[in-house]
């Protein structure tokens, strides 16, 4: 029985960005672990009251590289909702399949960092190598693959071509088929073993802790921001997916039916894409508050925007999804699981260190 | 006994041994990246990291870590040595361990939490594996009535059409020592970022992964002993190579079809498959001869 | 476990699916916004529109010595520029920037065609 102290992190291969976990260790049992954050704070919403409010959905787009359409989405519709307009329904829509397209390429970029984290490189290679496809669709679509710039105050930058949109579904075919591939992982008995009673989040303690996104839907809470039916989301017809596994295997299986229910969105949105104008043109001024909530990847992501009536806004405060899932991961390692595991559990709420320190 | 390798073969073997490990480590890591729809690093590249390693200034924490990253290196050596001049197994398998206890203790010598974390590991692999390779060691005994490597050559038939059973369980001594799924667990860079090895660096790093390629040449000759071709030095020889890198190919399958496990699950794998394959091996030879002496 | 030995089997014979990147280059998608150019710097204007709407204030615009500059480094690829040009001078490449040992901007100058006035010394 030796007790030692490990400092995992803030530079740690299975930590795309910086944060610390100081774990106390019998063996290789961890008995506590304690989470630091702070290392790459960089002032953005400071920024925001210094720019202009047109120029901030490109800071907004700078928070998070993995999912710049939430954000600027969430961002966009404060902003318009301070100004007193709405985007177009063609905006809408083309917002939506942005913020999809997103979400996807994020689960696959997630579901192979879980194969790097647990030693399945040729996995974690293969699904990247079907994500780098989804990055390809979303270049042709907004011309870059990660910042898109597609989001404008009152509507889109980017109308989308009919030649588009039948890419698009063909990437959709693509990346649908690739998934029916490599499904049997989940069923693999390694992957089962790694993932299976790991990292345990039962409801309430879910509840109590605040968990969002898919750490909250694997613990059997139904918690999906876009059935309030914001953007497009209203005319589209889906179920949030809710499993009660409660553990890492839960949160896999979670993103894995999301990415299957993002692709059928995508579908409908292609088929039912009205048309007509992408963009509102305003000059109201900026008064009062606004909040905005839109569902990223990882969960609900919280935008608070005030406006003083001049050129620039007095305060834009960010909450984003991993901010609220740092609690119950904490709760996951302190129930005494293995140094082996810190990884998995860690991974499993998918942490995104930037955005939540901005 | 009609064939002895020669001294001059011997010799050049054990010269050699490193550099054979090497170029396995080189083709190894391009056939995993080629697996992985990659282009993989150029086959030499495990040499030009060693050649890197020991051009870079050298940080040690310890001195006692220098002293045991020689001695792991030393004795790896030595056994290589006795088995290209057809040692005594057991005397090469006691070698090997002695040198993984040297490998341990250079990383406990060092405070550091995820060495330390290793050094278990490492132990925990040795509790899984050492059983089996031992027990192997001991069915070829059985079998040739000593343990002398050069015994082998003067059987009748080849190793693997009697005891082919205590080969499947050497894979899994195999994988251990080759850090490969599922049992890499002692280096799991995602895990304790290559436990045992991370608090050296420069040229006594390097040292490490020249020992790493004498591991590779030792426990692939160890299993490729089973294909020996008794009286028949030229297909013995083939039948050695292609039996090394079948094996070596074998365990790239299956280090990118599955996950690492626990160190537990690796326990009880390794000793649920590994020593049952052996005992029945060993007891169905014994059976085959009782009855064949009865009849 | 089947189908991922199904896959690195077929994975062993497919074509690699990564580029030796400096060396093979993937040809840009249509309407790709890649860096930024001053392509047709003898339609300028000099209406400073570009350096006014680029968000990071990457441009740089001289209307006396007739040379628009651009921070290659402090330019984020938006094309916002492009679309703000009422004279279409600026274009989206649609490549990558080049990497760069040390930070320089780029000025390009307006070449002035006509006989009466003599072409700017840079
Ligand atoms: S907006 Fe166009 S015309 Fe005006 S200064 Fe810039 S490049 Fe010249
Ligand atoms: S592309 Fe954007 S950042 Fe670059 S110069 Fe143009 S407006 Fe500025």
């Amino acid at each position: 029985m030796v007790k030692s102290t490990i400092t995992f992190g803030p530079q740690h291969p299975v930590f795309p960005e910086p944060i610390q976990f100081i774990l106390k260790v019998v063996d290789e049992k961890v008995v506590l672990a304690e989470p630091q954050i702070g290392y790459v704070h960089r002032g953005i919403e400071k920024a925001f009251e210094l720019n202009d409010p047109k120029d901030n959905i490109f800071l907004a787009e700078r928070i998070c590289g993995i999912c710049p359409a939430p954000h600027t989405t969430a961002y966009v519709r404060g902003v318009e909702s301070l100004m007193g307009i709405e985007a177009p329904p063609r905006a809408k829509y083309i917002r939506t399949i942005m913020n999809e397209l997103n979400r996807i390429h994020s689960h696959i970029l997630w579901a192979g960092l879980l194969g790097d984290a647990i030693g399945f490189e040729s996995y974690f290679m293969q699904t990247w190598n079907y994500r780098e496809k989804v990055l390809d669709a979303i270049e042709k679509i907004s011309g870059h693959r990660v910042t898109y710039a597609m989001n404008a105050i009152g509507g889109v930058r980017r109308d989308m071509t009919n030649e588009q949109l039948r890419g698009l579904e063909k990437t959709m075919d693509y990346v649908e088929s690739s998934l029916e591939n490599i499904e049997d992982v989940m069923k693999d008995y390694t992957i089962k073993k790694r993932t299976q009673g790991i990292g345990i989040l039962t409801e309430e303690e879910a509840r109590r802790d605040g968990a969002v996104g898919p750490t909250a839907r694997a613990s059997g809470i139904s918690q999906d921001l876009r059935t309030s039916g914001y953007d497009a989301y209203g005319d589209l017809k889906f179920e949030p997916v809710v499993v009660n596994n409660c553990d890492s295997y839960g949160r896999f299986a979670v993103r894995w039916q999301e990415l299957k229910q993002s692709i059928d969105l995508i579908r409908q949105c292609i088929v039912k894409m009205p048309s007509g104008e992408i963009l509102t043109k305003s000059n109201n001024p900026m008064n009062g508050e606004a909040i905005s909530r839109v569902e990223a990847p990882r969960g609900e992501l919280f935008y608070y925007i005030k406006g003083n009536g001049s050129k620039k806004l007095e305060r834009v405060k960010v909450r984003t999804p991993t901010f609220a899932n740092i609690i119950p991961t904490v709760t996951m390692l302190s129930k005494g699981c293995q140094v082996a595991d810190v990884s998995v559990i860690v991974l499993s709420m998918d942490p995104c260190i930037s955005c939540t320190e901005r | 006994m009609n064939f002895q390798p020669s001294i001059l073969f011997s010799i050049l073997l054990s010269i050699a041994a490193p550099f054979i490990g090497m170029l396995i480590l080189g083709f190894d890591r391009k056939i995993t990246a080629r697996m992985q729809n990659r282009v993989g690093p150029p086959i030499l590249q495990p040499f030009y990291d060693v050649v890197k390693l020991f051009g870079k200034s050298e940080l040690m924490v310890k001195k006692a870590q220098i002293l045991f990253a020689l001695m792991f290196v030393g004795t790896l050596l030595l056994s290589t040595v006795l088995l290209c001049f057809g040692g005594d197994l057991l005397v090469i398998f006691f070698l090997i361990s002695t040198g993984m206890i040297f490998y341990t203790l250079g990383a406990y010598s060092v405070k550091s939490g995820f060495s330390f974390i290793g050094g278990n590991r490492e132990l925990y692999q040795m509790l899984a594996y050492e059983p089996i390779f031992m027990l192997t060691v001991f069915s070829v005994g059985l079998i040739t009535k000593s343990f002398r490597v050069d015994q082998i050559f003067g059987l009748e038939v080849p190793l693997v059409a009697i005891i082919p059973l205590p080969l499947v369980s050497m894979m899994i001594v195999f994988l251990i020592k080759m850090q490969k799924s599922p049992f890499d667990i002692s280096t799991a860079h995602t895990e304790i970022i290559s436990g045992p090895m991370i608090e050296y660096s420069g040229g006594y790093l390097a040292l490490l992964k020249i020992a790493h390629w004498y591991e590779i040449f030792l426990v692939i000759g160890i299993m490729s002993l089973f294909f020996v071709v008794p009286g028949n030095p030229v297909l013995t020889v083939v039948s050695m190579a292609a039996a090394g890198l079948a094996i070596y190919f074998v365990s790239i399958i299956i280090d990118n079809v599955t996950a690492r496990v626990h160190w537990n699950t690796m326990l009880r794998l390794s000793a649920a498959i590994g020593i049952t394959l052996i005992v029945v091996n060993v007891a169905i030879v014994y059976i085959v001869a009782y009855i064949a002496g009865g009849a | 476990m089947p189908g991922m030995l199904k896959i690195i089997f077929g994975n062993l014979f497919k074509k690699r699916a990564t580029r030796l990147y400096p060396f093979e280059k993937r040809a840009p998608f249509e309407n790709a916004r890649g860096s930024m150019d001053f392509a047709h710097m003898e339609n300028c204007i000099f209406c400073n529109l570009c350096a006014k709407n680029c968000p990071p204030k990457a441009i740089t615009v001289d209307r006396a010595n007739k040379r628009n500059a651009l921070d290659p480094l402090r330019c984020i690829q938006c094309g916002v520029c492009a679309e703000a040009c009422p004279k279409k001078v600026i274009e989206m490449r649609g490549q990558y920037n080049e990497p760069c040992y040390a930070k320089r901007t780029h000025v390009a100058a307006q070449v002035v065609k006509c006989a009466q006035t003599p072409p700017e010394q840079k």
